[in-house]
């Protein structure tokens, strides 16, 4: 394979385009070059109530096409959980309640359906900037300036809040003890989260997620059980985190992020973190794909070489296979195929 | 062009998960001839340009291969073909990236009706999501009509009854869907097949009428011991078509190649039929697809519908399905030099987070190939656990003529004797079978291109398609390890080409070259069954040869690996060597 073109996985400054979309169709709040708060609501929907079946004629043993004669109930008619909904049997002794609250949507042989409390779905914006787009009646897209990290997994979800640093160093493991109540309604970033007990002390603290270089690999099974977003920014195990991605997370330390998760089924998206800029500071890296040049950072994704770091000293392509010789930090030069290369920057 | 027509050049692209492969077939002095393949990776995204980014830049690298021009300055395909040999005359496209058709079966009876609609969604374009019936209490559960309204499927099928049948509990059933799905939005609303018992069919459409259009179709099982699954897979097959391009990316690609895209599997299963055709397999192909996502595998004989199986079980993304199984061994009990299962596992989820990397050291190669053993034993165990239920050709789904393989790792693996021993063992086929790969990644597109030029498809086929790794000789039955085996003689033209005497537990080839015929005289030991007909008969049979020539399996059927971790380690170095060595 060729020397394809790669996108960064770092970016100290670029545009960033956060696309929200309600579950279903709804109203939309604001209007393409409106300005938003990370708190705006941007879109409104009702959200259906599931359907609840209740089969009255089997629980009051009577034929199915005689079902109108023993009901309590009418289409339309909202009920309470445990209301009556037929009676039946010698005396009426026999009865069928409402399992939920709801209303009484239907009544098809023999049974009633009952559909539970719509609830009402408000988006909002997750990220400070202007609406650059609307998808009619789904959503919009949002654009701002901002530091942007792509990470290799995510445990899905999203949430926006300040990020707090728990590591003194990329290598540095995170430390349950550490995880204090101070860590509620932020972004813990830390080296590499190693201790199922650091994700438990996380999720019951309310922090709103974690951002680690490397996950043990049984954790992100915890992670996903207990809704945690967590984003893993270089790999499974005890992968430190690139050094210039942590000194890039410290650099915004008690900044607000916005940390995206992936694993969406609806929309592809990579997990990512992103840190909105007050103003463009340098260069703004709108970084298109391109491919790997002499002198590029590049961070090594597979073993034995996985989480270094190091720059390209050259391209060779033979035979129609690309590999790329990199320097890493501190060690001897090395020859890796170019698709277990990602760039940094 | 016109379909049938004779084009002189054409492009055959095949999206996957991770790579996107492209293949340059061009007429050479007049025989449609593989000229070049390349290779991209899949780009998904909106951030990496859709689908067509990761096309273009595979047919860009096939532009430099072939020495010809096949985009223009635009990035749209060149077409028709010049004199000058740039252009093409057509496109064919095939993705395993196409949803598949969610469908949900309602049926009344486990056994009959609801066991022939089974058999008849098990389609390459089709994800079974529930199957339904009375059941002993002989009503429907309110839980599984609920599941029918919280995530509606995209087909559901109604069947029950023999033709004249009961109509009651179909017509309750669909008079309840009917008022639910009434208060569905129409979008969420499933699509509703009848595929039953004639006389219900009218109560069922009343029921969802002003809800959703009920089609019907044949009934699945008219009689007690007559099925007739035609009509219901039509039906199906027609809907997944129609729906097949409905994601932008597709939609995009489509427009770009001027075709619909075509469903991997089920191209591959067109053009096996036409090997199983081609080359007489009475008995039946097996074809295995190793992917990142998942692997599936295909029973295929001249005549009658394909059986395919998917399974998540994959060599990138699909790990995530093997670390799912919560058993450690799981891969490494199939690596050379294993490091801590911890280490193994952890090395496999990078690559299931990152699956577009490739292995460097020997380690990685153990770990990969390792990994596909798991992933394609468990895929094949499934499917024939699976099959076997099925009547007439089900049963004989162990026994293929031929095993095709594709897939990265095995067109990448990086000896053919590696991809060989990778289907031994996890496969563990038995008696005598041809083994071959689709080294090019061209066996789907090769059922697009027979829509448009079948001469074209047929040359390339033939010169290109598969590389013929050769024909397998594998004992069913258990020696103790080094007893005498099997002893086997060889003739070419009539004269002696080698004399072998294989030992229990031990793998051995005999030169016979591609395209070489030799007569195989075989004497197995009492308790071994080459599949001459019965334990220790021996006999001479045709044989073809491959790169590998003749392959001797003598490790015993089922194969049982040591237990011991060094002597396990031991064996496979043995066997990796075995097998290198003609």
């Amino acid at each position: 394979m060729k020397a394809e073109p790669i996108a960064s996985r770092l970016y100290a400054q670029t545009i960033v385009e956060h696309e929200r979309r309600l579950p279903g169709a709804g109203q939309l709040l604001v209007a393409v070059g409106d300005q938003v708060e990370s708190r705006t609501v941007v879109a409104r929907s009702e959200a259906q109530g599931p359907l609840r079946i209740v089969d009255v004629a089997e629980a009051l043993g009577i034929a199915r096409d005689r079902l109108l004669r023993y009901l309590r109930v009418e289409v339309g008619q909202e009920v309470q959980a445990g209301e009556v909904l037929a009676t039946g049997g010698f005396m009426g002794w026999r009865t069928v309640t409402a399992p939920v609250a709801g209303c009484v949507a239907g009544i098809a042989a023999g049974r009633v359906l009952i559909e539970e409390q719509a609830h009402t779905i408000e988006l909002r914006a997750n990220l400070p900037g202007q609406v650059i787009r609307v998808l009619p009646g789904q959503g919009v897209v949002i654009s701002a300036v901002a530091s942007r990290i792509v990470g290799a997994w995510g445990s899905g979800g999203e949430a926006y809040g300040p990020l707090v640093l728990h590591s003194q160093g990329p290598s540095d493991t995170l430390r349950w003890i550490g995880i204090d109540v101070a860590c509620r309604g932020r972004i813990i970033v830390g080296g590499r989260c190693l201790d199922k007990r650091v994700l438990l002390r996380a999720a019951r603290l309310r922090a709103l997620g974690l951002v680690v270089g490397g996950l043990a690999e049984h954790l992100r099974a915890a992670a996903l059980e207990l809704g945690l977003i967590v984003i893993v920014t270089d790999g499974i195990g005890a992968v430190p985190m690139a050094e210039p991605i942590f000194e890039l997370l410290a650099q915004h330390e008690g900044r607000d992020g916005l940390l995206i998760g992936g694993r969406s089924e609806s929309v592809a998206r990579l997990p990512q973190v992103a840190i909105p800029l007050d103003a463009v500071r340098g260069p703004l890296h709108v970084a298109p794909e391109r491919p790997l040049v002499v002198g590029d950072r590049v961070r090594l994704t597979r073993a034995p070489y996985l989480g270094a770091v190091g720059q390209v000293l050259a391209v060779i392509e033979e035979e129609g296979e690309a590999w790329a010789r990199v320097s890493l930090d501190g060690s001897e030069p090395v020859v890796v195929a170019y698709r277990n290369l990602e760039r940094l920057g | 062009m016109v379909e049938g027509s004779k084009g002189e050049a054409y492009l055959l692209v095949d999206v996957g998960h991770v790579l996107t492969h492209a293949a340059y077939v061009a007429r050479v002095e007049g025989v449609a001839r593989l000229v070049a393949v390349a290779e991209a990776s899949t780009t998904r995204t909106a951030v990496e340009g859709g689908l067509l980014d990761g096309v273009r830049r595979a047919t860009a690298s096939l532009e430099l291969l072939a020495g010809r021009q096949i985009l223009d300055r635009l990035g749209e395909v060149r077409r028709p073909s010049d004199g000058d040999g740039h252009g093409v005359d057509g496109v064919v496209v095939t993705t395993s990236l196409a949803p598949l058709l969610r469908v949900a079966l309602v049926g009344l009876t486990e056994d009959f009706s609801l066991a022939s609609a089974v058999r008849a969604a098990t389609l390459p374009c089709v994800s079974l999501e529930r199957a339904i019936s009375l059941g002993l209490a002989e009503r429907w559960q309110a839980a599984d009509i609920e599941a029918l309204l919280q995530r509606p499927p995209d087909v559901l099928v109604l069947v029950g009854g023999a033709d004249g049948g009961p109509v009651a509990p179909l017509r309750e059933m669909g008079e309840t869907l009917g008022t639910a799905y009434s208060l569905l939005p129409p979008e969420r609303r499933p699509t509703v097949v009848f595929a039953g018992n004639d006389r219900a069919y009218k109560p069922v459409a009343a029921a969802f009428a002003g809800v959703v259009e009920v089609t019907a179709v044949a009934n699945v099982r008219p009689a007690p011991h007559k099925e007739n699954l035609g009509g219901l897979q039509a039906e199906l097959a027609r809907l997944f078509g129609g729906r097949l391009c409905r994601p932008a990316g597709l939609q995009q690609l489509a427009g770009w190649a001027g075709a619909v895209p075509r469903h991997d599997l089920d191209a591959l299963a067109r053009t096996l039929r036409f090997v199983a055709r081609r080359h007489s397999l009475r008995r039946g192909l097996l074809g295995v697809d190793a992917g990142a996502n998942s692997s599936r595998a295909l029973w295929v004989r001249p005549e009658g519908a394909a059986l395919t199986w998917a399974a998540p079980y994959g060599v990138g993304a699909g790990l995530g399905a093997l670390r799912a199984l919560g058993d450690p061994t799981a891969v490494v009990r199939w690596m050379c030099r294993p490091p801590s299962w911890a280490e193994v596992w952890d090395n496999l989820s990078n690559v299931e987070v990152r699956p577009g990397v490739v292995p460097e050291t020997d380690e990685d190669w153990d770990l990969q190939q390792a990994a596909v053993r798991e992933a394609l034993g468990r895929t094949w165990a499934g499917a024939h656990a699976a099959w076997a239920g099925w009547p007439g050709e089900g049963a004989a789904a162990g026994e293929a003529e031929m095993i095709v393989a594709r897939g990265t790792v095995f067109s990448h693996a990086r000896t053919p004797a590696q991809a060989a021993l990778m289907l031994l063992d996890a496969l563990e086929p038995a008696g005598l079978v041809r083994l071959a790969l689709d080294w090019a990644n061209l066996l789907p597109g090769l059922s697009g291109l027979a829509a448009l030029d079948p001469e074209a498809a047929v040359q390339v086929f033939d010169n290109d398609g598969l590389l013929e790794l050769g024909t397998l000789v594998a004992p069913r039955g258990w020696l103790r390890e080094g007893a005498r085996a099997l002893r086997l003689r060889l003739l070419v033209g009539g004269e002696e080409r080698a004399q072998v005497e294989v030992r229990a537990g031990h793998l051995c080839r005999v030169p016979l070259g591609t395209n070489e015929r030799g007569r195989l005289e075989l004497y197995p030991a009492r308790g071994l069954d080459v599949g001459l007909g019965r334990r220790g008969r021996g006999g001479a049979v045709e044989v073809r040869g491959g790169a590998l020539g003749v392959i001797v399996d003598a490790r015993g059927r089922p194969l049982r690996l040591p237990s011991g971790d060094e002597v396990r380690s031991a064996a496979f170095e043995a066997w990796q060597q075995e097998i290198d060595t003609p």
